[in-house]
């Protein structure tokens, strides 16, 4: 079964729309969802959680269709951190689980205590005195707290130091060893992604780009640094895109299949490829 | 809901704190006035918990649980109505205890009339701020309190009589809040939904 499953999702705002978007993420699996600041990322996530209605397209979350009655139920399995923490200011950690052991049937207290102490998350101090770190930290806690099987993280781990981020990170890969558990996360973190995800999906002004397994696309892309008439020499195929790199050089995200072997390649990261396919679009 | 009612009690304590002490000091006074007042005030706290809700913009993370848009309607109406029957219950056992030396009873009633006007404000007055937000509804708000507090002021002589009152205002009066609240939690949802 697909934990995610979008198919041919439109959605326009006027200036702004996202077109012809289908996505899967099959279950047990990390999906990092990337793209600029208004690429549309969030309202993706708010299209598959139908806070937003597509004007075209249909979205399914752990096998229900999100337009339908049922999806509400479905709603208990998914857990959701959102780019801000938004509980009212004056609750305290403490209150915050009272609430969310009303909301959610399967709200487990231990497990969410567990994470107050492991995040070192005062129960008594109102939400308005907490860091930005302290804030995402709680909205974790809460999304792994009442079982789901399926996360979807938007900008979870900013804001979080290297070392708390690093142990985020571990607790996500902890979560997807159960192999029904899947997780849908977007991050400007490129390396954090790389890092955790099973597939990339890459958004770019509200057109899927591409969604495609990490490691494949690691396999398929390499950067190329050369002179400009050594790039020059291979096909306009082959190369995705391209910058100075000073002194007459150049450096280009190319298909390595399309590249003559004595040519060396470097090993390109997701941020290469992403950074570089931005630059190919323009 | 209840989830969702508990919710907004963490939200208002602060602010019930300082609501229970000006509650305490204006019931021991046995007044008509005061107790429609003290009422209709605590019909608004439902409000005070929105304003918190939109400054942190939690309506944004409730869409993402397994809320339904009627929970998070009605739960504003339950806290309304907790409140003022709250409201009503303090007023009620100041007045008696207060009563045990002025020797004055306290006027059901009275009570019951405010009860029914608070929910007539509530009535009217959460489709706007559902609809429009606290900072935008504030203007409906105010135009309908300033004509509450008028026809408020129109009837606390007459509700201070109450017990002798032809038959008909003391009917008319839950009939209105009946009526008032079956048209306004379908209004209600309609408009949050626009939203």
């Amino acid at each position: 079964m697909n934990a995610i499953e979008l198919n041919h999702i439109c959605k326009s705002f006027g200036e702004f729309a996202i077109r012809d978007l289908s996505l899967t993420v099959p279950s047990g699996t990390i999906c990092g969802l990337v793209g600029e600041n208004g690429a549309g990322k969030s309202t993706t996530i708010r299209l598959l959680m139908n806070v937003l209605r597509p004007d075209g397209g249909t979205a399914r979350v752990l096998g229900v269709d999100v337009s339908s009655p049922e999806f509400r139920a479905v709603k208990e399995d998914v857990g959701v951190v959102l780019d801000e923490a938004y509980y009212p200011e004056t609750l305290t950690a403490v209150q915050v689980g009272k609430v969310m052991a009303g909301t959610y049937k399967h709200w487990d207290q231990g497990t969410y205590d567990g994470y107050l102490r492991r995040f070192d998350l005062p129960g008594k101090k109102p939400f308005k005195d907490f860091s930005r770190g302290m804030k995402m930290k709680l909205s974790i806690a809460v999304a792994l707290s009442h079982q789901p099987k399926l996360l979807i993280l938007d900008e979870a781990t900013s804001g979080l130091d290297p070392i708390v981020r690093d142990e985020v990170l571990e607790i996500f890969n902890e979560f997807t060893r159960e192999e029904d558990h899947s997780i849908l996360i977007s991050s400007h973190i490129l390396s954090d992604l790389e890092k955790l995800c099973d597939y990339i999906a890459f958004l770019h002004r509200g057109h899927l780009l591409f969604c495609d397994e990490k490691d494949q696309l690691l396999e398929t892309y390499g950067v190329f640094a050369g002179t400009a008439e050594q790039l020059e020499s291979l096909r306009e195929e082959a190369v995705l895109g391209r910058e100075s790199s000073g002194y007459g050089g150049v450096r280009a995200l190319v298909r390595r299949e399309e590249v003559p072997a004595g040519l060396g390649l470097e090993r390109a990261t997701v941020e290469d490829i992403i950074l570089f396919m931005v630059k190919g679009a323009k | 809901m209840k989830a969702l009612v508990q919710k907004d009690f963490y939200v208002i304590w602060k602010q019930m704190r300082m609501f229970v002490l000006v509650l305490a000091l204006l019931s021991m006074v046995n007044s008509a006035f005061n107790t429609v007042f003290l009422v209709v005030w605590c019909s608004m706290l439902p409000y005070t918990a929105m304003a918190y809700d939109e400054r942190s913009h939690w309506n944004q993370l409730a869409a993402m649980m397994p809320y339904s848009k009627r929970d998070i309607v009605l739960s504003k109406y339950v806290l309304g109505w907790l409140c003022m029957a709250a409201s009503g219950v303090f007023c009620l056992a100041v007045q008696a205890a207060a009563g045990i030396v002025s020797g004055s009873a306290p006027s059901v009633p009275t009570l019951l009339a405010s009860l029914c006007l608070g929910i007539i404000t509530l009535d009217i007055t959460l489709p706007a701020v559902l609809r429009f937000g606290v900072e935008r509804g504030r203007m409906i708000f105010m135009v309908v309190i300033f004509g509450v507090a008028i026809s408020i002021g129109i009837l606390v002589d007459m509700v201070d009589e109450l017990p002798s009152l032809p038959v008909p205002l003391v009917v008319l009066l839950p009939l209105g809040a009946a009526a008032g609240t079956a048209l306004s939690i379908p209004l209600s949802m309609k408009l949050y939904k626009e939203n």
